[in-house]
Order: C-alpha cells, then structure tokens, then sequence
C-alpha cells in the first residue's frame, strides 16, 4: 500500500513538473527533419531572438544532431533522410537582463542562559558533622533580533515557450515552456535552451 | 574605467563595515564572485535560516560552475522559502542541476 501511494505521488509530480503537451498519436520515429523558424527579438532587448536562436542550433549540434544551415532556406536538423518534416517554433516569453533582487535580512541573537553554582562545605571535628551549603544564581539573556538594511544585486532570467508543428497536417504535437535564472544571461539563455533540447531530444530517441 | 570600479568596490567595502551582505552584493557586482562567496558565509552564520542569502549563495556557485555546491544552496533555499515565487525558481534549479 505504501509503495502504492509512493508511486502515485512519483507520477503526479513528474506529470506536474514537466508540463509538456503532447500529441500521443503522433509517431514521433516517422520525423525526418526538423525546421526552426526564426526567433523573434523579446521587445525589451533587440538581438535576443539571435541568440535564442543561435543557442538552440549549438545545443542540438552539442546532442549530436545533424544541422544544415543553407542560406536560402531556415536552419534544418537532419534525423534521417526522408520523413515527416516538423517546425520548431520558439517564443521568448521573458528576457531580463538585469533584475534587481532585494534581499532582507536581520540578526537573530537567541540569547543566553548563565548558571553558577557555588559550593562550600565546612566539618566540624567535634561532633562529626559536615555541613555542606551551596548558592546557585541564574542569568539568562533573552535576546534580541535587530533587522538590517535591505542588500540588492542583479540577475538574469531567461523564459521560452518552444512548439512542435507537422508541416503536412499542421498539427502541434508537441509544446512545453522553460525558464532559467542566472547571475549572467549568456548562462541564463544557455541553460533555459539547453533544457529544452534535452527534453526535445528524447522525443526521437 | 576599471581603476575607478576597484576605487568604488573599495569604498563600499571599507563603508559598509562589519556588514557581510553589503560586501557580498558589492562584489557581485564587480563580479568577484569568490570574494562574494566568503561574505555571504559571514551573513550566514548571523541569519541561517534566510532563503534569500541561500539563494544569492547558490547563484554565485552556479556563477563560479559548482553544482554540487549549488544543488545543496538551492535545497537550502526551497527549505526555508515561505515565498512560492522563490520556492518554484529553486525546484526549477534543483531539477536542473540534478540531471547535470
């Protein structure tokens, strides 16, 4: 029964993250080439569809794929020779060069408790005894939590939306979004692009 | 130029003190991200449970291509967000440093 409601929940969040939409009665083994269409620029930097673009042909050329990139037609990836042919359509949906981040912050002092125990013990000969005395004294510091100014710095964030289309039919059968953070936007893009062609990818594998 | 952005990095770290977060971002913006990296452990240790210094850690490992270190940032950060917006960002980081 556990390992029942452990596979359910492995499913379900896999089917949550990867929110891939998928045409299942496409066969997928039948594709012979695939076309990218040309990425146009995110409005707020001019030349960011270029280097979408330019990414996606390095990360499939990086997996192994066949590209051609004649001059008068639109970079192809070759899988076979033949076949159905699909078109890779790419929209970047964000592209940020520069986010400002704001980071609040504060100091958390627990505290501190403090215990002495002082202890004497004095004998008396005479009588046998031996009388013992102690003192305890407690301190305790119940601290203290001091907030700081706010701290900023900047990073990159990188958002596409990729569709899969039949030529003939001019069906979508296949579509997924992707976005990535980073320090620096060459690694943001590059990162956002490269997990989409690895999830690409498996579909011809 | 650059004589300048050193001047200015050099103000701003003698200025801001013993504040560790200030230094940080400081040389995040100079991009001296190793120098970032041992202000934010000082920042660290006075705030542990913030997820916004994990995340500023684990971009900086990222940055500086340690994706060990950046996987352990970023499950930091996922464990302490209460914000839904950072906690998303870090499982994305989380799922793609995995596979790495």
């Amino acid at each position: 029964m556990k390992k029942l409601v452990f596979i359910s929940f492995l499913f379900a969040t896999i089917a949550c993250w990867n929110g891939a939409a998928i045409s299942e009665s496409y066969n997928f083994s039948d594709v012979g080439s695939i076309e990218i269409i040309p990425v146009i620029d995110h409005s707020y930097l001019p030349g960011s569809g270029e280097m979408v673009e330019s990414s996606l042909t390095h990360n499939f050329l990086k997996y192994g794929f066949n590209i051609k990139e004649l001059s008068d037609r639109l970079p192809t990836i070759t899988l076979k020779e033949g076949g159905k042919t699909l078109e890779l359509s790419c929209i970047i949906t964000e592209y940020t060069d520069s986010e400002i981040i704001i980071v609040p912050y504060h100091h958390e002092n627990r505290g501190s408790t403090t215990t002495t125990v002082k202890q004497t013990i004095s004998t008396e000969r005479k009588e046998d005894q031996a009388n013992t005395s102690s003192s305890t004294t407690t301190k305790t510091d119940g601290g203290a939590i001091s907030s700081g100014n706010k701290v900023n710095y900047t990073s990159a964030r990188v958002g596409i939306m990729i569709k899969l289309k039949d030529i003939d039919s001019g069906t979508i059968v296949w579509s997924n979004s992707f976005w990535y953070s980073s320090l620096e936007l060459h690694r943001a893009t590059e990162t956002c692009v490269r997990n989409a062609v690895n999830q690409m990818r498996k579909l011809f594998q | 130029m650059r004589k300048l952005i050193i001047l200015c990095l050099f103000g701003a770290l003698m200025g801001s003190g013993n504040d560790s977060l200030n230094k940080a971002s400081a040389a995040m913006r100079a991009g001296m991200y190793k120098e970032a990296l041992s202000h934010i452990s000082d920042a660290q240790i006075m705030d542990r449970s913030n997820p916004d210094i994990y995340r500023m850690e684990a971009l900086l490992h990222e940055a500086l291509e340690d994706f060990e270190l950046a996987l352990a940032a970023w499950k930091n950060c996922l464990k302490y967000s209460k914000d839904e917006f950072i906690s998303s960002e870090a499982k994305v980081h989380i799922q793609n440093l995995s596979t790495e």
